[in-house]
């Protein structure tokens, strides 16, 4: 699944969120369609309940 | 080249940056060289990584809520004007007290003369002496929305914020505007647990970064329109920057390579600020005690120095201050003279005709530096 951040600060705080987490991801291009976010997105896959809980306090959608 | 100059101009930039800052500039022209935000591709990445880790140690040296409540600019004044032109309505009313720099003073003015706001100067204590609240609640009117304040004179070092004022403009309902762009590094303002509201600050003068840096830091997520329209990295289909903060604040490539380094500069203020103040408290104590015995030299600012910044401003009476500035000059010592960007502070000390000479000291320099400034002095002083 990937996370799809509005603010490219958010990708990094998050990814240092998920690295404190233990959570595996990568980060790559946000898929085109969703293209009104911003370049990068986070992809991962691990559950999704887990990575909304942790996340709480961010702008993002799942896709 | 650093051996034949003699620096006293810290207040308008440190010259001397710790190793620590040229070795991040080095590292990231020769290693990344990309641009933050722009493209998926590992150094763009890489950069973005880093830009992050940048506004995290900015936001932890103010202690602001938020690494995304840390806007970058390219120095104080474009802070500033981003401030003044995003979050003032047409009507609104301003307070700039009598000692702001014309990075304050200069797009409040033109804001005025535009007839989109109105302003006042109100009198701010030199450091250390009580408030006239009295004075400035004459000032206030029902528009009033800001209160904007100096963390330091560039002048002669004073300390104007004190706690105390973020209570009685929260009783008005104004908010605070900090211009920490002297004393950042030194006295390092703390946003949440003082309440400031925003804060502008340079990266180039006490925290040691390399020119083209600077920001404004909010205690909440800021909501006003952006200063320049452009690039912002993301969302590129929309026709005016995308709701996004920090970056709606930031169009336009950044200068990272200068980010990168005022983040090994505030690591290094964080890390030494002890020793820093310490030796800057003996080399301004030394020049203070000496200079004000030397006869016709005439020191501006409160007596009561101990707070202060390592900055001094004096004239010899009955010399021009470009004529010393010259002499000095001559002999290879930086120093700088005339009104400094601050008429509003010039003014207030009566000096806004004569100006003045500033010297302002820095960790870097040296005691027998000092004495070379005092024995050129001494000697003008007795023509």
């Amino acid at each position: 699944m990937y996370l799809i951040f509005y603010s490219t600060n958010d990708v990094y705080e998050v990814e240092e969120l998920l690295r404190e987490n233990g959570i595996s991801f990568e980060i790559v291009p946000t898929p085109l369609k969703e293209s009104i976010y911003c370049g990068v997105c986070i992809k991962t896959e691990e559950p999704v309940a887990l990575a909304k809980n942790l996340l709480k306090e961010y702008r993002f959608k799942i896709a | 080249m650093n051996k034949d100059y003699i620096y006293f101009d810290n207040a308008a930039t440190t010259r001397i940056k710790p190793d620590e800052v040229y070795q991040a500039f080095s590292y990231f022209v020769t290693n990344i060289g990309a641009s933050p935000g722009r493209g998926s591709h590992p150094l763009a990445i890489e950069a973005s990584r880093m830009l992050y880790q940048v506004r995290k140690t900015v936001a932890n040296f103010f202690n602001c809520p938020s690494s995304s409540q840390v806007i970058f600019t390219k120095n104080a004044t474009e802070a500033a004007n981003l401030f003044f032109r995003g979050y003032l309505q047409p009507g609104d009313h301003v307070l700039i007290s009598m000692h702001e720099h014309n990075a304050i003073f200069r797009p409040v003015e033109q804001l005025r003369r535009q007839g989109k706001i109105s302003y006042s100067v109100y009198p701010a204590p030199y450091s250390g002496a009580a408030w006239d609240y009295g004075e400035i609640e004459r000032l206030i009117t029902s528009r009033t929305r800001i209160l904007a304040l100096s963390l330091a004179s560039n002048l002669t070092g004073e300390v104007f914020f004190s706690p105390d004022i973020v209570s009685f403009l929260k009783k008005h309902g104004i908010k605070l505007l900090l211009d920490a762009s002297q004393g950042a590094g030194r006295l390092r303002p703390n946003i949440a647990a003082n309440g400031i509201d925003y804060l502008i600050f340079t990266g180039h003068k006490d925290l040691y970064g390399l020119p083209g840096t600077g920001g404004l830091c909010c205690l909440k997520p800021p909501e006003f329109e952006p200063l320049l329209q452009g690039g912002t990295g993301g969302d590129s289909s929309t026709w005016t920057n995308p709701d996004a903060t920090p970056e709606k604040y930031e169009a336009g490539t950044a200068n990272m390579p200068a980010l990168w380094s005022l983040k090994a500069g505030c690591e290094y203020v964080k890390l030494n600020h002890a020793a820093i103040s310490e030796k800057e408290r003996v080399l301004y104590r030394y020049c203070y005690d000496n200079l004000r015995q030397i006869p016709r030299v005439k020191l501006y600012g409160t007596p009561k120095r101990e707070a202060n910044l390592p900055i001094l401003l004096f004239n010899i009476d009955g010399m021009d201050c470009q004529e010393l500035a010259t002499e000095l000059n001559q002999q290879r010592i930086c120093i700088r003279s005339g009104l400094h960007c601050n008429i509003l502070g010039h003014t207030s000390l009566g000096t806004e005709k004569t100006g003045a000479i500033r010297v302002s000291l820095d960790y870097n320099n040296k005691l027998e530096e000092i004495d070379t400034l005092l024995d050129i002095i001494n000697r003008l002083a007795k023509e």
